[in-house]
């Protein structure tokens, strides 16, 4: 052992993981530690799991036995009968031969797969146990430096760089998670920034509290001078700015184009979305359908129209007509006005915004919705739910036209929902276009990326669709218990997760990720725009005043 | 310049884990408890190292005759003390040997015969000898005597050499040792940390 090493295995299993005896100072390591057992030709990475102060017998944890020897006598005594021992959670291991000039060098077959692959052996008695170096992060998450890798922390002893791979990252739908004050939305610009530099795909982001676009004083500081830049800020010619209103300005900037939402493109369904909010009762499914039966696409604008003397005609002798309870009808009618009277909606809209939307995400242009002064759930469901839907279709159209051989793969898509329990809960979930995105729409190459702090208010089959997850601390049982729903070795990582900092610390899991790793993010700061913007055309300076580094990390 | 001894005595009796020694020194030139011996066994042979694990120190009719008396001046007992040639028997604990330039901490192969020469160790031979520190579980392995009290003491005197002879962590060592050889017996290692602690190596 050399003094890299700080200990060597003395037991384990496959199953239950490896067990090192530590010869540094039990401080050295924490729970999560990414570490390294070097086995000859091959090493074992993996993370420590559990620590625990052994001795050789118990009476030398007895201070007051200890304490008869003299001070220095002590020291030794206690350097050689107590001892620290680490459980490791094996993640992966790799074949990467002997060093030139060592014994082994010529023997070793140099066409064995040297990639990173599943556990399947253990390491014997006495391997030597280190920590992992740069170039063990680099091997198994990829090098920072790649174009296709985006940096988004480091590890938590050592500092060195871990970069998820962005291609991988949108393969499939993902999550970020954390309490309220954990630093979500900052984690969540600059997983953007990364994805959105990476040009591994366009990225429709709802923003409820316009905070992406262009940025937001500095919360935390309360001085409101400190401006956090946002995503059109830093990257003007890839991300384009729509604004939910006529008019609507995003603290204060202009946006690039404003939304309007046709009363036609409103579907019973989005009212059934909206059961909550509009207090609806049972009745109004069979309501709804009957409208819509009856007016097709209209059904929203010729049933709120309805008064006596309208060409329509009234409430009541519509439902008469087709057999409704009169009413559930009036009441659904005065429930939709709270819809219907919406500055945002419109009978028809002067040109087609949601083609404008369409087009900048097809070009690999990303579109962040600020919903400006609307601020309500009824907001935020129904626009997001109708814009979703119509993304969502285009994309399956044009998916499909590439499967039958007729033009291009369409551009991979992440749809970047906030608060969004509100949208996935259990009542909810099979309602919404977002539902099926999770499910299905992969093949189709739509993802998800939920920002949320109450996974355990999303619905399960939708979490566990999530392949990669990224989250900060939660102090619920339950929602950690859904981060981790479906991923291995969750018993190991459900302390992990519950003793994470509650900033700047994050734990990588699932399918984007090689092997969980607890990190710690990077600062939201000139220097991450400064390294994400390097030799970037396309973008622009940093500029603009960011915060010194102890206020970086805000909470939101 | 290096110090030089002659013989202390000759050996009486031995066995394959011990010898006993009749001592031809004055009472107070008795190799010290704990101290090193060494036997040379001829020429080709090893030469045997070993400790000293017990002095005995007899009467004869004569002093049994001079104790019992009354009324005995200064001068007969400090006669009796220096130059009167009492038998004294020294236990040596057989700790390995040198063949040639090389150490081996082992029981010798066979008891030195009778009536070889016993002589003491130099500090060069005592750094030689005790550099490896293997002996030491021979030293712990002796049943008849407290462990502890011996080690303390041996490890007292031999720390002094190896600190003259230039190393000072010498002490450290061994008792590092002496704790791995005891770790699977925590009531042993408390008894000879007990014993060490006293002797005030560090």
């Amino acid at each position: 052992m050399d003094n890299r090493h700080i200990g060597y295995i003395t037991g384990g299993s496959l199953k239950e993981g490896f067990i090192a005896r530590l010869t540094v100072p039990s401080e050295i390591v924490q729970e999560g530690s990414f570490v390294v057992v070097e086995d000859g030709p091959r090493v074992f990475y993996g993370l420590v799991t559990n620590i625990k102060l052994c001795a050789n017998n118990e009476r030398f944890t007895d201070a007051h036995t200890m304490n008869r020897f003299p001070a220095s006598l002590r020291t030794y005594l206690a350097e050689h009968t107590l001892y620290t021992e680490v459980e490791i959670m094996p993640a992966l291991m790799q074949n990467i031969g002997y060093a030139p000039g060592t014994p082994g060098y010529k023997a070793f077959d140099k066409n064995v797969d040297s990639a990173p692959l599943p556990v399947k052996m253990i390491p014997p008695h006495h391997s030597p146990l280190r920590a992992a170096e740069s170039f063990d992060v680099a091997a198994i998450f990829g090098s920072p430096d790649d174009p296709e890798h985006f940096e988004i922390g480091s590890t938590r002893e050592q500092g060195h760089p871990v970069a998820i791979n962005m291609a991988r990252f949108v393969e499939r739908s993902s999550g970020i998670f954390g309490s309220t004050g954990t630093g979500k939305s900052y984690l969540t610009r600059m997983i953007l920034a990364g994805l959105i530099r990476s040009r591994q795909a366009s990225a429709l982001v709802f923003d409820m509290h316009n905070e992406y676009a262009f940025g937001t004083a500095s919360v935390d500081t309360g001085t409101g001078s400190k401006q956090v830049p946002g995503l059109k800020q830093k990257l003007p010619d890839r991300v384009k700015v729509c604004a939910l209103g006529r008019g609507t300005r995003i603290n204060g900037m202009v946006p690039d184009f404003d939304l309007m939402i046709e009363y036609s493109d409103v579907t019973p369904s989005d009212v059934l979305m909206l059961t909550r909010e509009l207090n609806l009762r049972e009745t109004t499914a069979t309501t709804l359908h009957a409208l819509e039966k009856c007016f097709k696409e209209k059904w929203l604008e010729t049933f709120m129209e309805m008064k006596p003397g309208s060409p329509q005609g009234t409430v009541e002798e519509w439902a008469d007509a087709n057999n409704i309870n009169v009413s559930a009808a009036e009441s659904l009618q005065s429930k939709l006005n709270r819809l219907y009277h919406n500055d945002y909606m419109i009978g028809k809209t002067p040109y087609n915004v949601v083609s404008q939307i369409i087009n900048a995400l097809e070009n690999g242009i990303s579109v962040i919705l600020s919903f400006g002064k609307y601020q309500t759930d009824l907001d935020y469901l129904l626009v997001a739910n109708i814009l979703t839907r119509k993304v969502r279709a285009e994309w399956e159209q044009r998916s499909e036209e590439f499967f039958a051989g007729k033009g291009i793969r369409p551009t991979p898509l992440v749809v970047a929902i906030e608060e969004a329990h509100k949208l996935l809960n259990r009542e909810m979930a099979s309602q919404t276009a977002f539902s099926l995105i999770a499910r299905e729409m992969r093949k189709y190459s739509v993802t998800l990326l939920v920002i949320d702090q109450r996974p355990s208010q999303i619905d399960d089959e939708i979490m566990s669709q999530l392949g990669t997850r990224v989250s900060g601390w939660l102090g619920d049982d339950l929602d950690i218990a859904a981060v981790l729903s479906g991923l291995s070795g969750k018993d190991s990582l459900r302390g992990m997760l519950s003793r994470l900092q509650p900033k700047q610390e994050v734990l990588l899991l699932g399918y984007g990720v090689p092997m969980p790793l607890p990190i710690r993010s990077r600062l939201y700061d000139n220097e991450f725009w400064n390294q994400l913007l390097k030799n970037d055309k396309n973008a622009i300076s940093t500029s603009e005043e960011i915060p010194d580094e102890e206020d970086d990390w805000l909470s939101n | 310049m290096e110090e030089k001894y002659s013989y202390i005595g000759r050996m009486l009796s031995a066995n394959s884990r011990e010898c006993v020694v009749s001592a031809l020194t004055p009472q107070n030139e008795i190799p010290a408890f704990g101290s090193m011996l060494r036997i040379p066994m001829g020429e080709g042979q090893p030469e045997i190292y070993g400790v000293v694990t017990d002095v005995t120190l007899e009467e004869d009719g004569f002093l049994r005759q001079i104790a019992g008396s009354a009324d005995i001046s200064e001068e007969v007992i400090r006669d009796a003390q220096e130059n009167r040639n009492v038998p004294i028997v020294i236990r040596v604990a057989f700790i390995g040997y040198m063949e040639g330039d090389k150490v081996l901490h082992l029981l010798p192969p066979r008891p030195p015969v009778t009536l070889t020469e016993i002589y003491p160790c130099t500090n060069r031979d005592i750094c030689e000898f005790t550099r490896k520190l293997g002996y030491l579980r021979l030293l712990l392995n002796i049943t008849n005597l407290p462990a502890g009290e011996l080690l303390a003491v041996h490890l007292r005197l031999t720390a002094k050499a190896h600190v003259q002879m230039g190393d000072s962590d010498w002490a450290q060592r061994a008792v590092e040792e002496i704790m791995e050889l005891l770790s699977g017996s925590p009531d042993g290692l408390i008894a000879v940390m007990g014993a060490i602690g006293d002797a005030e190596l560090f």
